[in-house]
């Protein structure tokens, strides 16, 4: 490198303040001496002055809460396809099977049990099905697991790969308190990873009924009010929260509904239940004002808008 | 008390969600801002993120406790961010057959972008084309270089951490972002003259 790309990229690097002392008290002999660096000097801060003006993508709560959503529901998604090849695995390392048996019985679903083992092991070995690979999948089969929801993603017919995923089921009975820590786990867990929101609304009621205040049940509330992408879930989630003592955590979580939700029925009930909250208590606090200030003006319901206002106007007196 | 890292890690490690959650959420504004920054679309920004996630999720159960969490998904961002194919891009490669025009179309949508993530976009228009030029200028940019430029200028992170998260020396963090500027000096000299 000539010495004059050398001194240009210690320039640089001085703009980022990023220079050893020794290659400062370098550069700063050399700039004495040398007009060209000082002119280039000047340019280079143009030019970071240039950059500078264009300001970097604002990341806010809403565009947070979108990328978390979007998140939530590929993550439920890998579990659910996780949790399946954990169990075939589960199956295959076993080894179990030491006769040839199909359980459920039915020309369906032996066909299944055909084009289980097809998926599994025809990538590796590509020409032949042996009757043994069968058997080893079988059991997948057996007992009380259901095979439901088969999807076809692609077929190749040519080499005979095909690439299909489907729901295999064990169902596990589970009888306890509401109370019962272990019980909790399960259904924050369900709120917060199973893919169908039916599941998740039923966890919520489940956890709505529960007599002593849990903060992880709370926490798992507040989450989903924030970032489950089902607009029924959110609105579940907002309900049972109302069984909780109000505080700072719930109260962020209802000013955050209140700025980002975009659907107004939500809005509207944690507008509801601020208020309702307040009872008691002399007046908002001023985070609340600022949010309610705001949407008096902003919001593009009129409700709210009104409700916000009688709020604020009623603290004045 | 909050949990500490390593106690969330073990946690989530277990199949604990929640942990796993707190853990994501204690980080994930960062690793959106430089998605953002290096992405040239929200929904570029929001794939990228996702993946990391999802690479930080499949890779936790062989995560070592032993190292930084945070180099670790530092470095998952980093490579995530150099490996991106815009969604743009794949679908103008798609695309590309039928229709000529796929290169002004892009400026275009790097100019929505822009307006898009822009808290008050009317009283900004000059800043908006200012960021329209420097955006298009990045993007010639090798990966490499946009990356440790963006990170350096935008996001303030100093060369030394910019090398840990990319796992390579600071010598070569200091030349990316000395060509990178250089290139980025090219491409902004026919519209200001610099
Ligand atoms: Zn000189």
């Amino acid at each position: 490198m000539n010495t004059h790309e050398r001194w240009n990229e210690l320039l640089q690097l001085s703009l980022y303040d990023e220079l050893m002392d020794k290659e400062k008290q370098e550069l700063d002999g050399h700039l004495q001496s040398c007009t060209e660096c000082r002119a280039e000097l000047v340019r280079l801060k143009a030019l970071h002055a240039r950059l500078d003006d264009a300001p970097s993508p604002v990341v806010d709560d809403r565009f947070l809460s979108e990328a978390r959503q979007q998140l939530g529901s590929a993550l439920r998604s890998e579990q659910s396809k996780q949790s399946l090849l954990q169990r075939l695995g589960d199956f295959i390392k076993a080894g179990i099977v030491p006769q040839y048996k199909i359980a459920l019985g039915g020309a369906l679903v032996f066909a299944l049990g055909m084009v289980v083992a097809y998926a599994l092991f025809v990538p590796r070995a590509q020409n032949t099905t042996s009757p043994q690979t069968t058997q080893q999948i079988s059991p997948v089969l057996t007992g009380e697991t259901r095979v439901t929801n088969v999807r076809f993603l692609n077929t190749d017919m040519a080499t005979g790969e095909i690439e299909f995923a489907f729901e295999a089921v064990k169902s596990v009975r589970m009888k306890g308190n509401i109370n019962d820590e272990q019980v909790q786990k399960i259904l924050t867990h369900a709120l917060l990873t199973d893919q169908n929101a039916g599941v998740r609304l039923q966890s919520i009621s489940a956890m709505a009924s529960r007599k002593s205040a849990d903060k992880e049940i709370k926490n798992a509330l507040v989450s989903a009010l924030k970032t489950d992408e089902n607009p029924g879930v959110r609105q579940e989630a907002l309900k049972a929260l109302q069984g909780f003592q109000m505080d700072q955590e719930i109260k962020q979580a209802l000013l955050f509904v209140l700025t980002h939700e975009k659907n107004p029925g939500l809005r509207i009930a944690a507008i509801n239940y601020l208020d309702s909250a307040r009872v008691g208590s002399k007046a908002f606090d001023q985070d609340v004002l600022n949010v309610l200030r705001d949407k008096m003006q902003s919001d593009d319901n009129n409700y709210i808008r009104l409700r916000a206002k009688a709020a604020v106007e009623e603290v004045r007196q | 008390m909050a949990p500490n890292d390593l106690q969330l890690i073990q946690s989530a490690q277990q199949g604990d969600v929640i942990a796993f959650e707190q853990l994501v959420h204690r980080y994930d504004k960062h690793v959106l801002a430089i998605a953002a920054r290096f992405g040239n679309s929200s929904e570029d920004a929001k794939d990228i993120y996702q993946e990391v996630f999802l690479r930080v999720y499949r890779g936790l159960k062989n995560f070592q406790l032993k190292s930084e969490f945070t180099t670790w998904l530092y470095r998952i961002t980093t490579n995530v961010c150099l490996t991106y194919q815009s969604q743009k891009k794949k679908d103008r490669q798609h695309t590309s057959l039928d229709d000529g025009g796929g290169h002004e179309n892009a400026s275009q949508e790097t100019m929505t972008h822009v307006r898009a993530l822009d808290p008050s976009p009317d009283q900004q228009t000059e800043a908006t084309e200012i960021s329209f030029h420097v955006q298009k200028a990045l993007n010639v940019l090798s990966p490499q270089q946009k990356l440790v430029f963006t990170l350096r200028h935008y996001q303030g992170y100093k060369l030394k951490e910019i090398a840990g998260m990319m796992d390579c020396t600071e010598g070569t963090v200091k030349r990316y972002l000395f060509t990178g500027t250089q290139r980025m000096r090219e491409q902004l000299k026919d519209v200001y003259g610099m």
